[in-house]
């Protein structure tokens, strides 16, 4: 390798900050982050090794139930035997034997420890009374022998016919060990009982076991009653997701720091100057990357080792699926690290990439179970499924060497594509530099050269990258700040007991996404959530205003507004504007519940607001004022203008309110005719505000509509279940889904399809007669 | 002997502008040619095809017989190029920078201890060297970021606009050290806009004006051609004479 190629891999882990990667303060973060976890991760581990029940209550008792007397006897002649191995092994208590305690922690010797006790039961399956017994008597094993045994015994040793005798044993799951020690109780102790049996009997040469012994778990009130499953089940879903995570996540934020970083800094030209082939530089940076993503998700595969100890063959090809993921990974970044100008570029070009791996892995999570084998051979999904099915030790070898060798090719072919962008010349910094004044004086209309296409694109994805996750940051972090207080003090409801109640019986990891997001919806319909969200929705308005006060360099701040679609000038036309959306959203909102009235979906309607649950209401008033405005900023106000600057009105409108519809599509009970409602109405809220050039009108009606919708009709928003309101709108019982909505609101309605079709309708013939009028107009004036 | 040498080279960045329109000149061994030119004139660009990080649309540069486009990399290690642009990583250090980029250069490992001392001391960069970038003032940014481009002791050096942003202090540091290899033998191309960074350095002066060389002499010559007293009236007269509007 070229000394060069050295030096810049050398240049990744130069720790006072060298001419490679540096990390960003929210890298840094997250790495201390992730450090606290692995910290915790081992404590944990370290417990887990810990025999602290030597130390606690002595659990080694092994409880007897029907003891035949041959049984009794076999105990009494082995008590010498075990007495001396407890001789021998010393106090467990005593630190001084920690030898002894390790070898008792490996071999499971422990039987040498158990002391028998005998009860006596009619009831052989009553596990419920034999876990009392376990628990009082700190034994971890119930054996339960038939009431006859001997006899049994007898009658098999005398025919050589095998009678189905079957002992029973129990054991407790409240912890791994218990599970272990049972093993070598039944493969040690048991079987020296059986061959003494025989020795009694006389009898040498049998082939089959004399008597068969079924062991059960007890099953633990804490629910795992089957750890091992769920561990393996976390072994195929949870460990390759967080490595997936922790290697696109280390080398997002140590590749963009290269070359992009380098370009934004300068000191890429100096390496771009040196001697050295680019090709090289490409393969240092990726090679570096590679290390870098590795150290950490070596560490996770290190911990599944030790931690479930899966110490199996099937870790060599995790670490090599591991590693060619990395070195996949760590090209892809490098591209674009080559194709970016700066850090910020390049991190918010990868970030689609990002979440689609991301959206990749959750496919396979959800698909674990019965996927096609084809799945495994190709790159991406084959290192998914790879590392778990090695976890497992089931590694597939034709899919790991099918895998491993088209990721290889992919990896060589894209670090071949960036030493060849590396070479074109306009990827020097000095050359940007220049090359923006020099074309912007020459004349415009030059065919694009393809880097020039590639470069529009590129910046394209960025522009709307931004335009899909600004909103979705904003309202994420507002809605998160929120739903820690309501979480907090959600805690204390029965509903939160309910749920931990609930997740004990959940098996798969779909119930528990399907459970959390339930809970979810409670915390969303929570008063304190929606109060909360009220100053939440406020500051998001803020966010907006300050990110175009800050980026586009609007002055005075409050001629922002206007640029959000809110201008200030005309107070009275704000205020007749605002007013008539107000009027309009109830008129909406009132035709919806008049079709559903028609139609015969409505059973009664009552007056539902009950003493004390008009602070909610006046709550939820409150929270829908800027709830409406904050949407219509999102996507309408905000949006629509920026996308139409890139390319045109029709975009503009139906991109926006597709990301409308898609944004509601995580609210519960959403069907596909709620997505095709949501466009709609996002369609007439976007026309309106083409037609009145401001949001004023599209928030009123937006916030109208909603209040109708939950407050005062009282009926779903969106999957939202309002807290209170003025009426109660009961559906019939021969009320059908697809008018009313169903659990979504009427949203998911065709009632509401008709209505906003009827708008769109209105909206459009009205604009048709004003150009019409506007045309005679015309006519007139010229005439 | 002559060391670099462009022959009738033509950039055009869009298909209906030339930026430069077909430039030819040549620098021999010990001698510093200036580019002199008004912003915009095509200095930059013509900077950059020299040092290989641009392509000429048609024509070539050839560096000590090797040409830009065929050897590039060959061309870097008898090259440095330098600019006032230079920025440095901010959280490295001008020894760490120093190291690494003497790995790049390949440079023998018993020497660079050697060759650091020597460039440090000559440029008085010792006594930061290891102080983080972004704490140094720009003079000494400046400083480091030539050491390094010196790193490899290039025979030939480019170097746009020198002076450029400098303080008087160290562009007289700057123009004395040029002046130093100059004495050694090494051939020195520079691009300026600063008549007297050009009088006071340069052996030969080419007037460039709207991507092409209009004249080309010492600064006496200059006077003599355009007939005029001073050398920035002969430089005026050039300008309007062939500065299209």
């Amino acid at each position: 390798m070229r000394r060069g190629t050295k030096a810049i891999i050398k240049s990744f882990f130069n720790f006072t900050k060298g001419a490679g990667a540096k990390a960003s303060v929210g890298a840094f973060v997250s790495c201390l982050v992730f450090i606290f976890v692995l910290i915790c991760a081992f404590v944990s581990y370290g417990l887990w090794y810990f025999p602290y029940h030597l130390w606690s209550d002595e659990v080694f008792n092994v409880i007897v139930v029907n003891a035949p007397d041959s049984f009794v006897e076999y105990n009494n002649s082995t008590e010498a035997n075990r007495e001396a191995k407890r001789d021998s092994f010393g106090s467990l208590t005593d630190l001084r034997n920690y030898k002894n305690i390790l070898r008792y922690q490996y071999t499971y010797d422990n039987y040498g420890y158990s002391e028998f006790i005998y009860k006596e039961s009619e009831a052989a399956y009553d596990f419920v009374t034999y876990q009392k017994w376990m628990k009082n008597e700190d034994a971890y094993l119930t054996i339960v022998f038939p009431d006859n045994f001997d006899e049994l015994i007898d009658e098999r040793f005398s025919d050589g016919k095998l009678n189905s005798i079957e002992v029973l044993t129990y054991f407790r799951t409240d912890s791994l060990e218990y599970g272990n020690m049972k093993d070598q109780f039944i493969s040690v102790y048991l079987n020296d009982y059986q061959n003494y049996l025989r020795k009694t009997h006389n009898v040498t040469t049998i082939e089959t076991e004399d008597f068969r012994i079924a062991d059960d778990p007890v099953p633990d009130p804490k629910g795992n009653n089957s750890l091992a499953s769920a561990i393996l089940a976390i072994g195929r879903t949870v460990v390759p997701l967080i490595i997936f995570i922790v290697i696109l996540f280390a080398a997002m934020s140590s590749g963009t720091n290269v070359i992009a970083g380098q370009k934004e800094n300068g000191t890429f030209t100096e390496i771009i100057m040196s001697p050295l082939p680019r090709s090289s530089i490409v393969i240092g940076n990726t090679a570096g990357v590679t290390i870098k993503a590795l150290i950490p998700a070596l560490i996770v595969v290190l911990m599944t080792q030790t931690h479930w100890r899966f110490i199996t063959p099937g870790i060599f090809a995790v670490l090599i699926y591991v590693v060619s993921l990395a070195l996949l990974i760590s090209s892809i970044v490098i591209l674009i690290s080559v194709i970016n100008n700066n850090i910020i570029s390049a991190q918010t070009a990868f970030l689609p990439i990002f979440l689609l791996l991301i959206a990749v892995c959750v496919t396979c999570i959800q698909n674990y179970r019965e996927v096609s084998e084809l799945f495994h051979f190709f790159p991406v999904y084959g290192h998914f499924y790879g590392i778990g099915n090695s976890l497992a030790n089931e590694t597939n070898i034709p899919a790991l060497i099918s895998c491993i060798l088209s990721s290889g090719v992919l990896t060589v072919a894209i670090g071949a594509v960036s030493a060849n962008l590396l070479h074109r010349e306009r990827f020097t910094v000095s050359v940007e530099s220049v090359r923006n004044s020099e074309v912007h004086t020459g004349t415009g209309t030059h065919r694009l050269s393809f880097m020039e296409r590639a470069d529009l694109i590129t910046s394209n994805i960025v522009f709307f990258a931004d335009q899909i996750f600004y909103p979705l940051a904003v309202l994420s972090v507002f809605q998160l700040l929120a739903v820690v207080p309501t979480v907090i003090n959600i805690m204390s409801h029965p509903e939160y007991t309910q749920f931990i109640l609930d997740l004990q019986n959940v098996k798969t990891i779909e119930e528990i996404i399907a459970t959390t997001f339930e809970v979810f919806g409670i915390f969303l319909s929570d008063p304190l959530f929606l109060g909360l969200m009220f100053p939440g929705y406020i500051l998001m308005i803020l966010t907006y205003l300050l990110r175009i006060y800050n980026r586009e360099k609007i002055r005075p701040f409050t001629a922002c507004f206007g640029k959000l679609g809110l201008p200030l000038e005309n107070r009275t036309k704000v205020i007749k504007s605002y007013l008539t959306g107000l009027v309009l959203g109830l008129i909406m909102m009132g035709s919806v519940l008049v079709i559903l009235i028609i139609t015969g979906q409505v059973n009664y309607i009552t007056f539902g607001l009950e003493d004390g649950i008009t602070v909610t209401f006046i709550v939820n008033l409150l929270m829908w004022l800027p709830q409406g405005m904050t949407e219509e900023i999102m996507f309408r106000g905000f949006m629509i203008p920026r996308i139409r600057e890139k390319s045109n009105t029709a975009v503009a409108v139906i991109l926006s309110s597709f990301l409308f519809s898609a944004f509601h599509s995580a609210n519960i009970g959403f069907t596909p005719l709620a997505a095709v409602n949501l466009f709609l109405i996002a369609l007439l809220f976007a026309l309106i505000y083409l037609k009145t050039g401001n949001i004023w009108m599209t928030s009123a009606i937006h916030t109208m509509w909603n209040l109708t919708q939950g407050n005062i009709i009282g009926l779903q928003v969106s999957g939202t279940e309002a807290a209170s309101s003025v009426l109660r709108t009961v559906y019939g019982k021969s009320a059908m889904d697809i008018v009313t909505g169903g659990a979504f609101g009427s949203e998911g309605g065709l009632a509401v399809t008709a209505v906003t079709v009827t708008g769109l309708i209105i909206l459009l013939l009205l604009s048709s007669l004003q150009r019409i009028r506007r045309k005679q107009k015309h006519a007139t004036e010229s005439a | 002997m002559k060391v670099i040498s462009a022959n009738d080279i033509h950039k055009s960045y869009t298909k209906d502008s030339e930026t430069i329109k077909g430039v030819s000149f040549e620098v021999n061994e010990g001698e510093i040619y200036g580019l002199l030119g008004p912003n915009g004139a095509g200095k930059t660009t013509l900077m950059l095809m020299i040092s290989t990080l641009l392509e000429p649309t048609s024509g070539s540069v050839t560096i000590t017989d090797l040409d830009t486009r065929k050897d590039a990399l060959e061309i870097h290690r008898r090259i440095g190029f330098l600019t006032t642009e230079i920025k440095l990583d901010p959280l490295s250090t001008p020894n760490k920078l120093y190291d690494f980029f003497a790995e790049l250069y390949d440079i023998p490992r018993d020497e660079i201890r050697d060759r650091k001392a020597l460039q440090f001391g000559t440029f008085g960069i010792t006594p930061f060297a290891d102080k983080k970038i972004n704490e140094l003032s720009t003079g000494m940014k400046q400083k480091v970021s030539i050491a390094i481009s010196l790193i490899h002791d290039p025979k030939v050096i480019i170097f746009d606009e020198p002076t450029n942003g400098l303080d008087i202090l160290t562009s007289k540091q700057v123009t004395d050290y040029l002046k130093h290899l100059r004495s050694k033998g090494h051939s020195i191309i520079l691009s300026t806009h600063i008549f007297s960074v050009a009088q006071e350095l340069c052996d030969k002066i080419g007037v460039l004006v709207d991507g092409k060389i209009v004249a080309e002499g010492t600064t006496d010559e200059l006077t003599k051609i355009t007939e005029t007293d001073t050398f920035e009236e002969a430089f005026f007269k050039l300008y309007v004479e062939n500065h299209k509007e």
